[in-house]
């Protein structure tokens, strides 16, 4: 396998060029600040609570912090993700290169997986640097292991869903702003699709409501391991990867 | 081929295709316009069979193509990969495995509605009324998809929107929005809110055959099914209903005996003592095996105390005094009760609290008669004892006394009792008795508090020996609230808001410039 000089050389790209550092300063602003925010109304919530014991039934960190923090950074996460995406063919396509990529003695498969990868790494990194908050709850009362796992693992299956419908935008266009919009808006119509279920019928409603991202990741944000869910982001991701690599051969067979 | 024909190919083609949108969008618009729909269905297919008639050299030369032959490849490979990711999801959407990671499992069904779900012999239909913007309708929706997920195909669901269904909305009567309908062919239950406990004892009671009867002795002055004051039993009556029992009432005087069809008899209360023919139809009907649940409240009705002592049960002639009660904000004669023994009525309590107001105590004998088996269900706290002097309880200042029953006083009791004229072709049938100390904890005006409600309705569905009936508790999370300093408050802002980014910005910054220096 000859992914690794190309994953190498991507990291690279990444890390010295402005774009990884932007997208995480404000990828931790935006998320800090959802953490600050809840926390605050958290432990005012807390504060009426020791006031009327019958507001404290609900209050737990897992239901009352963790779960809306992980549904606020899956939405930063669809706003990033196309940014961070955007340019892996894009850029090769409009500077001529991708011509010398692939001629190169690599196959396109090596090449997408090599350049995946590293766009994941990077998401990866990113939700790693979230990891602060529960570490700052620590200090104020007991996790739950459980819903914290499940929450970040459902984080990484959505967030390899939308790298892989990025990268299939990036290698439709040599437009680095036009992939970016595309993805963007193909992964936000997969987000609202479910809003439409209940104007839909019974039947097609279920099609609809199974189809939305949003409605997968529910569950694991509040602790639950659903193999629908996993297999529904799994798919994506493989769809979304297969489509980028018939659009890569397609310039071979092209006239 | 002559031009003319060529020349028509030209404008067949997009004709063709504008006629069979205009056929499709007609069949959106307008559905009834069926026969004009299709005659521009035909005409626009003979358009472009034409079309391609004419240019069929040119869709020859274009399939001949490798250009062509590629894509049509591709094409055929990517609709495979389509059907292949159709087929995967609607695999894993049928039968899909759920883990639950909470640490008490708040999101799955407990094992007694699983129970149910797997016993399910008859067809189910759950239909949920809620407004498409309701707060409680993804919950709702959720637990309908596991309960569909245990009944291996026996529990269908839908949720339907009460305003865009009316005709619907209206055959089942529906008032409010977030009601629940559970259908068999037979029988129909509606659920008001869509709860575990209230869902799974509906489908215990759809699914169930007959009805079970409540008796409720009258004509002592006993708490009314009917009064829906503070003091009245209509909450406890419509508890009972709920929990699929018909409630009626019992005029012992009158009938001399207690009715065959009866699941339980209960004695809510009595101010005056029941007549010696009365209490003889009772002693008869626990011969049989019967179910009573006996409400003594202190000072009043004598007569039960010698009769109970039959059955093994003492009832004390005091009043329970419970000072740490007050913390609750109820009255010292509210004696708060948190000690259970074990039994299947208190089996899943707990550390919940039950209130007793205004009770006696109720113990069981030391030497229980011959036949019968008692034990003491619940205790009042340490703190607490049972008040024997009259004078100091009227005057309102109460102290403990010497000849005071010492805390914890034992407030319910149970006794079995061996049936001695058990019904013909049955052996060793138990007749079941429960007695209460005050009958105030079933009243309307503390029947909702704390755990009263469940005490009641687990004791009535264990006389009528309805184990499947038994209150779900909502399981409760474990509470973590947080209550920061303003320097913590303060440093939860600025860590991960200020603090993090700015790092990973120098960072940034100090790499670029580096690159720039050294390039």
């Amino acid at each position: 396998m000859r992914v690794w000089p190309v994953f190498k050389k991507e990291v690279r790209l990444y890390f010295t060029s402005p774009v990884a550092y932007v997208v995480f300063t404000i990828f931790l602003v935006i998320s800090g600040y959802f953490f600050s925010s809840i926390f605050a109304f958290f432990s005012l919530m807390s504060m009426q609570a020791t006031m009327n014991p019958a507001f404290a039934r609900d209050l737990s960190v897992t239901e009352g912090i963790m779960r809306p923090l992980f549904s606020n950074i899956s939405v930063v996460m669809l706003l990033l993700v196309p940014i961070l995406t955007m340019r892996l063919f894009a850029e090769e396509k409009k500077s001529g290169t991708i011509e010398l990529l692939l001629t190169y003695p690599v196959r396109d498969g090596e090449v997408l997986i090599g350049k995946y990868v590293a766009a994941f790494v990077l998401y990866l990194v990113m939700l790693a640097a979230t990891g602060l908050y529960p570490a700052m709850l620590v200090r104020f009362a007991r996790l739950e292991w459980g819903p914290l796992l499940t929450g970040y693992l459902g984080l990484v299956l959505m967030g390899g869903a939308f790298l892989a419908v990025g990268v299939l935008a990036s290698s439709l266009t040599e437009n680095q702003i036009v992939a970016a919009v595309a993805t963007f808006g193909a992964l936000l119509i997969f987000w609202v699709i479910g809003w439409s279920a209940d104007f839909a019928g019974p039947g097609w409603g279920k099609l609809l409501s199974h189809l939305s991202i949003l409605e997968h990741f529910d569950s694991f944000a509040k602790g639950v391991i659903d193999t629908k869910d996993m297999i529904y982001y799994l798919n994506f991701t493989i769809l979304a990867l297969f489509l980028t690599l018939r659009s890569l051969e397609s310039k071979r067979w092209r006239g | 081929m002559s031009a003319w024909l060529r020349q028509l190919g030209n404008w067949a083609g997009p004709a063709g295709v504008v006629l069979l949108v205009a056929a499709a969008a007609l069949s959106v618009a307008r559905p009834d316009w069926e026969r004009v729909r299709a005659a521009l269905a035909v005409v626009g297919g003979l358009a472009l069979l034409v079309a391609l008639y004419a240019s069929f050299k040119d869709v020859r030369a274009f399939f001949a193509r490798r250009t062509a032959r590629y894509g049509l490849n591709v094409l055929a490979m990517v609709l495979l990969l389509f059907g292949i990711v159709a087929l995967v999801e609607a695999i894993s959407y049928r039968h899909s495995y759920r883990l639950d990671l909470t640490e008490n499992r708040r999101h799955s069904l407990s094992p007694y509605t699983i129970e149910v779900l797997r016993k399910l012999k008859v067809p189910v239909e759950v239909t949920g009324f809620f407004r498409s913007d309701q707060p409680g309708k993804r919950i709702a929706e959720d637990l309908f998809k596991q309960y569909a997920s245990y009944s291996k195909g026996k529990l269908t669901w839908q949720v339907v929107d009460p305003d865009r269904n009316p005709g619907l909305a209206r055959r089942y009567g529906i008032e409010s929005y977030g009601t629940v309908v559970l259908d068999t062919k037979t029988k129909s239950e509606k659920v008001l809110d869509a709860e575990e406990e209230k869902l799974t004892n509906s489908l215990v009671k759809v699914t169930r055959e007959g009805k079970r009867i409540v008796y409720v002795v009258q004509g002592h002055g006993e708490a009314e099914l009917s009064n829906t004051e503070r003091p009245g039993f209509s909450g406890a009556k419509a508890a009972m209903e709920q929990a699929n029992y018909e409630v009626k009432e019992l005029l012992l005087v009158r009938e001399a005996k207690v009715a065959d069809d009866a699941a339980l008899v209960l004695v809510a209360g009595p101010k005056n003592d029941l007549l010696p023919a009365e209490l003889e139809a009772l002693d008869a009907y626990i011969a049989r095996g019967g179910k009573v649940l006996f409400m003594a409240n202190p000072f009043q009705a004598d007569g039960l105390k010698k009769y109970l002592e039959k059955y093994g049960i003492a009832l004390g002639d005091d009043l329970v005094i419970d000072r740490i009660s007050r913390a609750f904000g109820g009255d010292f004669v509210v004696p708060a009760i948190f000690q259970y023994e074990p039994h299947a009525i208190t089996k899943e309590f707990g550390n919940v609290l039950t209130f007793f107001p205004l009770t006696r105590s109720v113990d069981v004998q030391a030497k229980p008669p011959k036949g019968v088996s008692a034990q003491v269900l619940a205790k009042s706290g340490p703190g607490s004892w049972g008040e024997r002097t009259r004078a100091e309880l009227d005057s309102g200042a109460v102290k403990q006394d010497p000849d005071d029953r010492p805390g914890p006083v034992p407030v319910a009791a149970v006794a079995t009792v061996e049936a001695t004229k058990p019904p013909e072709g049955k052996t060793n049938v138990k007749a079941r008795i429960v007695v209460f100390g005050t009958a105030n904890l079933a009243a309307n005006q503390f029947l909702n508090i704390q755990g009263n409600k469940d005490l009641f309705l687990n004791t009535v569905s264990w006389l009528a020996e309805e184990e499947d009936l038994i209150a779900i508790r909502p399981k409760n999370i474990r509470q973590t609230p947080i209550v920061p300093t303003a320097t913590e408050g303060r440093l939860v802002f600025w860590i991960p808001v200020v603090v993090l980014p700015l790092v990973v910005m120098a960072c940034g910054i100090s790499v670029l410039v580096r690159r720039r220096y050294t390039h």
